[in-house]
């Protein structure tokens, strides 16, 4: 008997694809030598921007320089939302107006450099010159006399008040009364940056110098930075001079930019990540159904809103704007069409803004007394209003929220709504330059008070973008900020949030939860509304195979 | 033979030059900026960021600033990467692409080539029709539907390579398979309508009249013949996987070109967009002089200098 040749071909073929299949089998997951060298795999997102704190304006950038640098006070290992000390020991002030902070004598720069007084004073200087048009300097301007010096109203920083009476201590003046203050200072516009390396490559106002990259980035925070190849990942490692570095349990952090929640998800259930920074939002209802160990949900300082253009009729009628919100059944749009956990909105500052201010009750769906108002508005039935176009970036996400709008005004007030979606530059730039009808948007709390969210809306403020502004709200928000007393205080701010509730240049919607994907063996973990996170608490459990999916 | 490729090189230029311009014009005449974010800025700090990178120039005076640099090598920095030349980013990016691309022309050619000349040898028959079937379908799936079943079979599943991502040494296969099997597809239906073609031409009849073998038919006159029309498609479709998808790069999260082709064109990062886009026109500009050189050689018909 002949053998043919494909007798022979066909199993040789087969036992090399079982051996080959069997030989892949035992290679350790990128799981399991992290977790045996304390290696953590985190999820960040978009690829940032800059490492210079004074360069950035983004979430991913905070998570990463907030492991690289440390400010005055830093975040709390339980609640990282809580103040902790940082550079500063201690610090103290009796009116709230007047700060001082004391520095650690230990404090050094990751070169042994020491790290002092001046070295604050220095960032602070350079993130307000106007020449190097820092994007994210206003965040300074509760201290006295820094908009002006940003503004180059004046060019002597002294006219700042801010000063260093000796090398271990700071003397700061605001512009009034900051009960938040220390909390704001775990932002990384406030941190301290090295001059002797930023001017070994430059002036100080000069942008775009290569100090902040591998290799040259001098930090003083619990890690430093080891190497960071573009979209692909970031790598910072324990840094031994930290003055707490004996707390420090990781030996590294590696930082992926995922930019795709499928894959990210992909990569997460393969063994490669230990944190993702999102989950899906077509899996967040099905992740919710099934409640495995790995998934979690927890609020975040952020509400999602819809702004209105004040200067174009008919949305320049409060009337017609309180029936358009009137007109939303927010509790349907978030159990079931986005299905995501988030909570509906009733009031615009978010829930955890402060304890002692409880989210508003003064949002809600009541169609009868939307067709009301919008009738009272001239409009009954929606007749003579013109078609309005909902402006969203090109999502779509947020095209299926901006179709729930436009079926609900349909059905509820019977007037035409156009959806119309542009890339996120495009958006951003027709929302500024307030040519839109309704654009969709979003805030994320910079530091817990509600002062963080009100602030925006005050009239021409460079993120208001509805064109709205009333005296009234403006003199409430000025109160505040001379106000000491936390009660009083609080409820001059809900007066203002009152006020603009009963406007309605933004519509909100819903208060965002932020979900992700987390591995069993990370232990410290702890959720922050505003996406803080103190990694020297974090540390990883001996390795644990993920929970089946039921 | 040398002043045609003389000539081409500096039709070649003139392109590039025009690619780089187009680009520049369509960005910065469009709505946007690359400083915008989610936060608005004040507006004398976008006055001096305009003034540092001399945005606040005529458009023609900018344009002229960047090919300049261009010309003279001397790179622009990234807008969104701060700190970051253009250049320094390609650099990292480039051989990401070149691996992943340069093994996905490999698939392609070494698949889709034997897989159209055996289809084309049974003209009709069963044969035929399975593998034009495959190749059909291989060309209308997307890869943005093959990637992630790739992913999930042969990583998720199987555990053969990883999932995603990109460092450890087999990461490459998956997502050149996924790009060479549907470049692959493409090129056996190529090869199979070449070789039909060439097959029926008379020169074969005689050929085959005086006797001559049928194997040495197909392999020395008829492939011959049948490669022309495949050549021509192989210099575009090598340029545009050496350069990256961005689809691809996206479902294996690859740090290639592919991705920064579609992020600075949203982030109105001109000077990347720009560097990318010349850096394609000259792939092209480079493979597609390799064709007609190739052709030339492989068909003696074609007189270069006669182009």
């Amino acid at each position: 008997m002949k053998l043919s040749p494909r007798l022979i071909l066909i199993p040789l073929l087969a036992a090399g694809i079982w051996l080959f299949h069997q030989s892949r089998q035992d290679r350790p997951s990128r799981i399991q030598v992290a977790d045996e060298n304390q290696v953590l795999l985190i999820g960040n997102g978009t690829e940032i921007e800059s490492l210079d704190p004074h360069m950035v304006t983004g979430q991913p950038e905070h998570r990463i320089i907030s492991a690289v640098f440390e400010g005055l006070v830093g975040p709390d290992a339980v609640d990282p939302d809580a103040d902790a000390p940082g550079v500063a020991e201690t610090w103290e002030s009796s009116d709230m107006q007047n700060w001082t902070f004391h520095l650690r004598k230990d404090a050094v720069w990751s070169d042994g450099t020491p790290l002092t007084a001046q070295d604050f004073l220095y960032a602070w200087q350079r993130i307000l010159s106007p020449e190097l048009a820092s994007q994210y300097a206003e965040m300074l301007y509760l201290l006295k006399g820094a908009a002006a010096f940003n503004k180059g109203q004046t060019k002597d920083f002294s006219t700042v008040a801010a000063t260093a009476p000796d090398d271990h201590t700071l003397q700061l003046t605001l512009e009034g009364p900051a009960p938040y203050f220390p909390g704001m200072l775990k932002h990384y516009t406030w941190f301290p940056v090295p001059r002797h390396a930023i001017e070994k490559f430059g002036t100080m106002t000069q942008r775009d110098t290569a100090w902040a990259r591998p290799g040259s980035l001098v930090s003083n925070g619990a890690f430093t930075l080891k190497d960071w190849r573009i979209n692909h990942y970031l790598s910072v490692v324990k840094n031994p001079r930290y003055w707490d570095a004996a707390r420090v349990k990781l030996q590294e952090i590696q930082f992926f930019p995922i930019d795709n929640g499928e894959a990210e998800e992909r990569i997460f259930l393969d063994h490669q990540l230990h944190v993702t920074d999102t989950v899906p939002l077509a899996k967040i209802p099905l992740y919710r159904a099934a409640k495995p160990a790995f998934f979690t949900q927890t609020p975040e300082l952020s509400v999602e809103f819809y702004r209105c253009n004040v200067t174009r009729p008919p949305l320049d009628q409060a009337k017609v704007r309180q029936a358009l919100s009137l007109a939303l059944d927010r509790v349907a749009l978030v159990d079931q069409v986005i299905r995501s956990g988030h909570q509906p909105a009733t009031g615009y500052t978010p829930p955890g803004a402060h304890p002692q201010y409880p989210p508003l009750k003064k949002l809600g769906f009541d169609p009868e007394r939307a067709r009301r108002l919008l009738a009272e508005a001239g409009f009954p039935g929606g007749k003579g209003f013109r078609k309005i176009e909902i402006l969203t970036n090109s999502s779509d996400s947020a095209r299926t929220v901006a179709e729930f709008f436009q079926e609900s005004w349909k059905k509820e007030l019977g007037i035409e709504v156009g959806i119309l979606q542009q890339d996120w530059q495009v958006y951003l730039a027709s929302q500024h330059s307030l040519n839109y009808d309704i654009a969709r948007a979003g805030w994320v709390g910079d530091y817990t008070d509600p002062l963080t969210f009100l602030d925006i809306l005050r009239t021409g403020n460079g993120n208001n973008d509805t064109g709205w502004g009333k005296a009234e709200y403006d003199q409430r928000l000025d109160a505040s900020t001379s106000v000491v007393d936390i009660p009083q205080r609080m409820k001059i701010l809900q007066e203002a949030e009152n006020l603009l509730l009963d406007e309605l240049p933004i519509i909100p919607v819903y208060w965002k939860k932020d979900a992700i994907l987390i591995r069993p063996e990370v232990q410290g973990w702890r959720a922050s509304v505003l996406g803080h996170r103190c990694y020297k608490a974090i540390s990883l459990g001996p390795y644990q195979p993920l929970a089946e999916m039921p | 033979m040398i002043r045609f490729i003389l000539s081409r090189l500096i039709q070649g230029i003139i392109v590039i030059v025009a690619v780089l311009s187009i680009t520049f014009l369509i960005i910065r005449l469009g709505p946007g900026s690359p400083f915008a974010s989610g936060r608005e800025m004040p507006e004398y700090v976008r006055e001096n960021l305009d003034r540092i990178y001399g945005l606040d120039k005529p458009i023609i005076v900018q344009l002229w600033r960047n090919l300049v640099s261009f010309a003279t090598f001397d790179l622009p920095v990234s807008f969104r990467l701060k700190g970051w030349g253009v250049g320094e980013i390609i650099a990292q990016g480039l051989p990401v692409s070149f691996t992943v691309g340069g093994a996905a022309f490999l698939i392609a050619i070494l698949l889709g080539i034997p897989a159209g000349a055996l289809a084309a040898l049974r003209a009709g028959k069963f044969r035929d029709r399975a593998t034009m079937a495959a190749a059909t379908l291989g060309v209308c799936v997307p890869s943005l539907v093959l990637g992630p079943v790739i992913s999930l079979i042969f990583g998720l599943k199987l555990h053969w390579f990883n999932a995603a991502g990109w460092g450890s040494s087999g990461d490459w296969v998956l997502p050149s398979v996924t790009l060479g099997l549907i470049s692959a597809a493409a090129v056996a239906r190529l090869t199979r309508g070449g070789l039909c073609e060439a097959l029926a031409a008379d020169h074969i009849r005689t050929a085959r009249a005086k006797g001559v073998d049928e194997k040495m038919i197909v392999a020395r006159h008829a492939f011959k013949l049948a490669c022309l029309p495949l050549i021509n498609y192989l210099g575009p479709l090598a340029a545009g996987l050496l350069s990256g998808s961005f689809v691809t790069e996206t479902v294996f999260q690859l740090p290639g070109l592919g991705r920064h082709f579609v992020s600075s064109a949203l982030h109105k990062d001109f000077t990347l967009a720009m560097c990318l886009a010349g850096l394609f026109a000259a792939l092209i500009v480079i493979f597609n002089l390799l064709v007609d050189i190739l052709q030339a050689w492989l068909n003696p018909r074609i007189r270069l200098s006669e182009k």
